[in-house]
């Protein structure tokens, strides 16, 4: 057994905003990967996918006068990112189990402060189990931590599965081309607005008061947005995706890049995101740049 | 004459020692002054510890109002500090300021023969600058919409009931944060007082070099200061704030993962999930990093500094127009690939990423020493290592430097040794 880090104790946070997110407790309990690698065995009939990628985030807070900014206004458009090892495996009922390791990302904007460290472990690894229960490990694989976790329902893709298995090729947007007239025909069937742009080039416009409730499996939240998307037909690609609010306002908009892979097919490589917000002091709309890059996506489909 | 010169000069050594023994010997009377906003309790327990082991009496202790700027208090405390220069007078905070403007006030006796001083924003207060500025006021709305972006962007705005317990919650939280923080400092003539720049911190008296004895002793609290001091002040176990925002991070970070995987299975809803990544990431930076750099600017413990760093980014349209070429066709990956990599750039992106400086979570560190103070020039500078502003009443360490001072280590000027009792 190795040596235990904290004692149990329950914490309260109060800036979450759900009383889930909370509660904190320090488990005395210490399991390794390897456990529960044998527990994903044993649940392998229930599993339809496993997806593993490696995934870096690098944010771009846009200042609109950067030299009429003050030290604050400075301070709140600090570029930040990070760098994650994911594995996701997905199961029947929509649940899913994960595995992440946190890695130095490639653009590195750490600085070296005067401050002295603060001498708590740090989290590196992070398993959450079905019920969104989140384990946090330190570098030696120590326990840390456990808390909710606030996973996404992934019943949506479980349902589009067993609709066409196929489309978990479709992942990130990339299909072949016969693969996305089928999504199309499923588009239209679902009442969703598909219009030629030309130059191989179709929109597919999403206005359903229900996206961000169906997406979060929440209930009672008044938001409407409506999501545009572009794709390439020729290709069978997603170019861009575009994120409007209930005034038909702009709040996100994206574009996609892909790589070939060593099969001489597509795969992700690129995120690229603006998003428009309201700065809550001086109530002027501001701009954020989130480039996500993907490394080493894989996907393992079993039978439905 | 040779033997008589001797003769008197022994007898001139042998009355210094004698009197430096009576001296050292006989107890002292210390005069404890408290913080803007504080109480005699602030000092209750070095002075139980220090006239439990060191031949020192109990001295002066007392309540201040201290709300009613510097020469209002320093007044209050000459008023029961009786002459005695073999006292020592130690000042918490703005006591520290009030040690100084006693020892510089024209045309009276100082009543006490060294002075120490401990997290004492000798050069003036920040926090004092920005409170009055509003950027203070700031500072919490913003950590208030960046904490909430994650839940909001995955849960939809935040209704009824559970819109007014998070924002009434975290907002009276907040408030109660300051006012923990800055002992109810927020106006009154003192704080005014106190701001770097103010009339009183240039009315000339820190500039003057002074030959009182003095220690000054710098708190250097341990990343994330903010935290660590606001545990103290939420009168929560030490740290404590510290290990929940840790988890709040990773839960963040965690959360952010999980919406990018969902997006990658999902393109049709894909940024929807991809925004949702984002408010989770903007959530667990700001508890992160965010949080300090911005409460160190507010304290005036940041150093300027910017980050550079290069990202590929695609020209869309340029990709758009190349495309077009093979519009009606069945385009091959090799098309893509070539068009996307002649519309991809290579570009730049800097920003401010200032510098965390030392400090007590509260005074930037070199106005603790007075680092710009001529007055402080002859003093003696001791770290305490870990220690914030709060937790200088009754941190061991402090209790360490304590001993080394009353020790005669450290460096300290000899006026200081207090022997133990016997």
């Amino acid at each position: 057994m190795k040596k235990i880090k904290y004692p149990p104790k329950p914490h309260f946070f109060i800036s979450i905003g759900l009383s889930a997110m909370l509660i904190v407790t320090l488990s005395k309990c210490q399991k390794d990967f390897e456990i529960e690698r044998k527990n994903l065995k044993q649940d392998a009939t229930s599993e339809v996918m496993t997806l593993k990628y490696e995934v870096e985030t690098l944010t771009i807070p846009i200042l609109q006068n950067p030299d009429e900014a003050n030290s604050q206004e400075k301070i709140q458009a600090m570029m930040f990112s990070d760098k994650s090892k994911v594995e996701m495996t997905l199961f029947k009922d929509g649940t899913t189990r994960w595995q992440m390791e946190t890695v130095l990302p490639s653009h590195d904007l750490s600085v070296q402060h005067l401050t002295p460290a603060g001498k708590e472990p740090k989290a590196k690894f992070t398993r959450i189990d079905r019920k969104g229960m989140g384990s946090f490990y330190d570098e030696n694989e120590v326990l840390l931590y456990t808390h909710q976790v606030p996973v996404p329902s992934f019943a949506d893709v479980v349902a589009n599965l067993k609709e066409n298995p196929n489309a978990i090729f479709a992942a990130m947007g990339i299909d072949t081309k016969a693969n996305l007239n089928q999504i199309l025909a499923n588009a239209k069937a679902k009442g969703y607005t598909i219009q030629d742009l030309g130059n191989g080039m179709i929109s597919v416009r999403m206005a359903n008061s229900g996206i961000r409730a169906t997406a979060t499996r929440q209930s009672g939240s008044t938001d409407s947005n409506t999501i545009v998307n572009i794709f390439n037909t020729s290709l069978g690609i997603m170019i861009g995706s575009t994120l409007y609010n209930e005034q038909e306002e702009i709040i996100s908009q994206a574009f996609y890049s892909y790589e070939l892979n060593g099969q001489e097919r597509l795969v992700p490589k690129a995120f690229y995101m603006q998003n428009w917000d309201i700065d809550p002091v001086t109530r002027e709309k501001t701009k954020t740049e989130t480039h996500t890059f993907f490394e080493n996506v894989s996907v393992t489909l079993n039978q439905l | 004459m040779k033997k008589r010169i001797f003769i008197i000069l022994i007898l001139f050594v042998f009355v210094l020692i004698n009197q430096f023994e009576i001296r050292a010997q006989a107890d002292r009377t210390p005069v404890y002054v408290h913080g803007l906003g504080g109480t005699q309790a602030g000092w209750a327990n070095w002075q139980m510890l220090f006239t439990a082991e060191r031949q020192m009496t109990a001295g002066s202790n007392r309540l201040y109002v201290s709300e009613n700027g510097v020469v209002n208090f320093a007044n209050q405390v000459r008023t029961f500090a009786p002459p005695n220069n073999n006292s020592i007078i130690f000042g918490h905070s703005t006591g520290g300021v009030v040690a100084r403007h006693i020892e510089r006030t024209p045309n009276i006796v100082v009543p006490f023969g060294g002075i120490i001083t401990a997290g004492a924003p000798l050069d003036g207060a920040r926090i004092s600058n920005n409170l009055a500025n509003g950027q203070t006021a700031n500072f919490i709305l913003n950590g208030v919409d960046k904490v909430l972006k994650g839940p909001v962007r995955q849960f939809g705005p935040l209704q009824g009931a559970l819109y007014q317990v998070n924002n009434h919650l975290f907002k009276s939280l907040a408030q109660l944060y300051v006012n923990r923080i800055l002992n109810n400092s927020q106006g009154g003539a003192t704080s005014t007082d106190l701001a770097e720049g103010s009339a009183y911190i240039n009315n000339g008296m820190r500039g003057q070099a002074s030959a009182i004895p003095k220690i000054h002793i710098y708190g250097n609290e341990n990343s994330p200061v903010l935290w660590r001091i606001a545990s103290v002040a939420s009168t929560w176990a030490d740290g404590e704030l510290v290990n929940v925002t840790q988890v709040a991070y990773d839960v963040c970070m965690a959360a952010k993962n999980t919406h990018i995987g969902l997006a990658a299975l999902n393109p049709f809803l894909a940024i929807q999930y991809f925004q949702v990544a984002d408010g989770w990431s903007i959530s667990g930076n700001w508890i992160k990093s965010g949080s300090e750099s911005g409460w160190n600017d507010l304290i005036g413990a940041s150093i300027p500094s910017s980050i550079t760093t290069f990202s590929q980014v695609m020209d869309y349209d340029q990709f758009t127009q190349c495309m077009s070429a093979y519009a009606g066709t069945q385009a091959t990956y090799a098309q893509y690939m070539q068009c996307q990599e002649q519309s991809t750039f290579t570009v730049s992106y800097t920003s401010y990423s200032p510098i965390n400086g030392r400090s007590d979570g509260f005074i930037k560190a070199p106005s603790q020493t007075g680092f710009n103070s001529a007055w402080s020039n002859n003093a003696t500078r001791i770290e305490a290592l870990g220690v914030n502003h709060l937790e200088m009443r009754n941190h061991v360490e402090m209790r360490r430097i304590y001993n080394l001072i009353f020790n005669g280590q450290a460096g300290a000027n000899a006026f200081f040794n207090t022997p133990p009792r016997n």
